[in-house]
């Protein structure tokens, strides 16, 4: 007797084995490579967009020393504005005796823009009056002044006019100022700083020789040299007020101010109001409904042709189309059921809460289904009904399930950008809504929406400020996404 | 003599096409063991679920016959299941305390029917249930503590706890001790017999040995038949039909 040899020792199995382990190693690197493709693309667009949002958080402000001439707001105009504002007498720019008539008058004096801007020209044309030199005649000059006067922000007037009312500032003094810089302005400076050296054929730089003369460059630069210009972060604090009681003042920046036409002084708070309250909306609709749908459905319901039906519904509900959504928006809630509700964030958060049902209910069916049944006989077995047993036991045991599935619906509805437009969501709104609940009833806009115009518009600060609401979004939605997987990691550990 | 507490007759149980018990008759005592055995799928579990109507909860399942409780017929439609269940007590094969402290587990069913008028006479039931499933002397210390905690075996006396804190008439056992190691099954199979002085016990059990240590009377199932129904002694010792015979010797199952 020979001894036989075993098959797998063969040459061929040898060979066989041998192209297994290629093709096997093939896979693996396609697997690697796809994987460091999708990684690749994700980090070069996360890359892209925070880099971009950078300079839409930081805005340039100049430091500049203002005369607040008594000649241009006359202090009894400003001391009746004070007394109706509820400033204390001792603040006050003038003895006055409060009138509601002269009141009247000087509300309109105090509150022009107008005012401010010229004590700005006017310290731009004392200051730098050298610079101002070789006009033909004397409106040449005052417009160039001008043009370089737009350089600064209406944020500036704003904020020296509310630090007039206040009684921070007095009439009459010289104030030195650190003053946000206007759209233009801050691109350049952020474009000078950005090179280092100075790169005059920049796209920017043409950009501002269109609004500025030979005469406001060289004030411009004068700043700039002098170490006028600084840059930084420009976020404010939104107000926050509780009980009647503020917590927070607020001041102006991204966070604080809505969206404007300057694109200096265009922040994300509107929007994000606008967002919470939707998703406020969402929950106060999609939730109860989409549990006790997904109870009723996993739990009560008969097994039958109809209930068969819905469910297949649901499932497909859930992957129409956000922009079907907002067209029954727009037709059945604004056009037919109540008119004039266009822009609404009530009406919004309608919306994407039935965008948000389907999600609701299949996640809370999962999480209904995936509780032992044990739970329930047990429940059953000592004469608990079955109602009972199943919001006693089932429904709390399945709570953190559905959690993490509402959140996950949530989320995605913040982001969702079609119906919004579809409902009129996507307004200009240059203001935050103080109303409180009544804002739910104004016209709106949300974050995606804000975004989505942003992005329209070729300045170059809003295309960075685009980008600081995408990276403000993206953060609230992994966020959410977050803190719904620790939700349900933390639910299947205690299991 | 122990009165009769449960009476059926001529029990059948389809699930769907599947005749899975055929014309099942017989006597559950009071303060007395009735043990119920035989191979898997011989419908001793389905008879048993019968018995406090749990085979409502598969939509499939259809029962046919009479189940008496106290003369009463508990098919009947008009019957309040919910108080059907509070007389019928049910022990389940694999522990499944809830996922709550211990003193919650036990007093569920005390709450759920309004058993206790305040926080003391909740407390007394909670500690006499516990004293009497044997669990009181490991637990009184830490009854806020999850009850998940527990071992297995304490889990299922646990378990027997929460049932006999509703005052039943009837416990019902499916394979108590399954899940169990063998020192828990002492303990439980002590308890079951420390148990057998008040009520009415049904069990169903695999282990031919353990229906002997407990049960005063044994039925044996096969194929949705009940085939003997005797004394313990009786079956294992003196069977009268062959496939009982055949079973008892482990010739099958």
């Amino acid at each position: 007797m020979t001894d036989q040899l075993s098959p797998h020792l063969s040459a061929s199995a040898a060979r066989r084995r041998a192209s297994r382990r290629r093709n096997e190693l093939i896979f693996r690197g396609l697997g690697l490579l796809a994987l460091g493709l999708a990684a690749l693309f994700l980090f070069s667009l996360m890359y892209s967009v925070v880099k971009k949002s950078y300079y839409g958080f930081v805005q340039s402000f100049i430091q500049i020393d203002v005369y607040l001439d008594p000649a241009i707001i006359k202090p009894e105009d400003l001391a009746q504005y004070q007394a109706s504002k509820g400033v204390p007498q001792n603040l006050w720019a003038a003895d006055i005796e409060p009138d509601a008539k002269k009141a009247k008058r000087a509300q309109r004096s105090v509150q022009r823009g107008g005012s401010y801007k010229k004590m700005i020209q006017t310290m731009l044309s004392d200051e730098f009056a050298e610079h101002f030199e070789g006009y033909e005649t004397e409106r040449e000059r005052d417009k160039s002044v001008a043009q370089v006067a737009e350089m600064i922000s209406l944020e500036t007037q704003f904020s020296i006019r509310d630090n007039l009312v206040s009684g921070t500032f007095k009439l009459g003094e010289t104030v030195s100022i650190w003053a946000l810089a206007s759209g233009d302005a801050d691109v350049l400076f952020k474009d000078m700083k950005r090179r280092t050296q100075k790169n005059e054929d920049s796209e920017n730089w043409i950009l501002l020789k269109q609004s500025v003369d030979e005469q406001g460059l060289s004030v411009l630069t004068q700043w700039r040299d002098s170490g006028r210009i600084r840059i930084r972060p420009y976020l404010g604090v939104p107000e926050l007020k509780l009980f009647g009681r503020t917590l927070l003042e607020q001041r102006p920046g991204f966070f604080a101010s809505a969206s404007s036409t300057s694109p200096e002084r265009a922040g994300i708070a509107a929007a994000a109001q606008g967002t919470f309250l939707m998703l406020l909306v969402v929950l106060v609709l999609a939730v109860p409904v989409g549990v006790l749908a997904a109870v009723y459905l996993e739990k009560f319901a008969p097994r039958n042709q109809f209930t068969d039906f819905m469910e297949i519904n649901i499932n497909n509900l859930a992957a129409v189309p956000s922009i079907i959504f907002g067209i029954l928006g727009a037709a059945v809630i604004i056009q037919w059921l109540f008119p004039g509700s266009r822009g609404f964030p009530i009406v919004g958060g309608t919306v994407l809460a039935f965008m948000t049902l389907p999600t609701v209910i299949i996640a809370a069916r999962a999480a209904i289904g995936a509780v032992p049944p044990s739970y329930e006989e047990a429940a059953l077995g000592m004469g608990a009904s079955h109602q009972q047993s199943v919001f006693q036991h089932v429904l709390p045991a399945a709570l953190p399930g559905i959690a993490s599935g509402v959140i996950i619906g949530l989320a995605q509805a913040a982001g969702e950008t079609a119906p919004l437009l579809m409902v009129g969501m996507n307004a200009f709104i240059n203001d935050v809504c103080d109303a409180g609940a009544a804002c739910l009833m104004s016209k709106g806009v949300g974050m995606p929406s804000q975004i989505y115009q942003w992005a329209a518009d070729d300045d170059p600060l809003f295309q960075n400020k685009t980008a600081a609401g995408i990276v403000c979004l993206l953060t609230l939605v992994i966020a959410m996404n977050g803190l719904a997987t620790y939700i349900r990691s933390r639910f299947e550990r205690a299991n | 003599m122990s009165e009769i507490r449960m009476q059926a007759d001529d029990v059948n149980v389809f699930y769907g096409e599947n005749h899975a018990l055929k014309g099942v008759s017989m006597e559950v005592k009071s303060r007395h063991v009735t043990a119920l055995i035989g191979p898997s799928g011989c419908g001793k579990s389905t008879f048993l679920r019968c018995l406090n109507r749990m085979n409502d909860t598969i939509e499939i399942a259809r029962i046919k016959g009479k189940i008496l409780l106290d003369g009463e017929n508990i098919n009947d439609s008009a019957l309040d299941i919910t108080l059907l269940r509070q007389r019928v007590g049910m022990v389940f094969q694999k522990p499944n305390p809830f996922p709550k402290s211990i003193y919650d587990n036990v007093a569920y069913g005390p709450r759920l029917h309004g058993m206790a008028k305040n926080r003391e006479e909740l407390d007394e039931i909670v500690e006499q249930a516990l004293t009497s499933a044997g669990l009181w002397e490991e637990v009184y210390d830490r009854l806020e503590a999850e009850a998940l905690g527990l071992s297995g075996g304490q889990q299922q006396r646990l378990c027997i706890a929460r049932t006999v804190a509703v005052s039943p008439e009837v416990i019902l056992m499916d394979e108590p001790c399954s899940a169990l190691d063998p020192i828990a099954t002492g303990t439980v199979e002590r308890l079951i017999l420390e148990l057998a002085k008040d009520y009415a016990i049904v069990i169903v059990t695999h282990n031919m040995q353990q229906a002997q240590r407990v049960a005063g009377t044994t039925a044996f199932f096969h194929l949705g038949d009940m085939v003997e129904m005797a004394a313990t002694k009786d079956i294992f010792e003196n069977p009268q039909d062959p496939r009982t015979k055949d079973y008892v010797a482990g010739a099958f199952g």
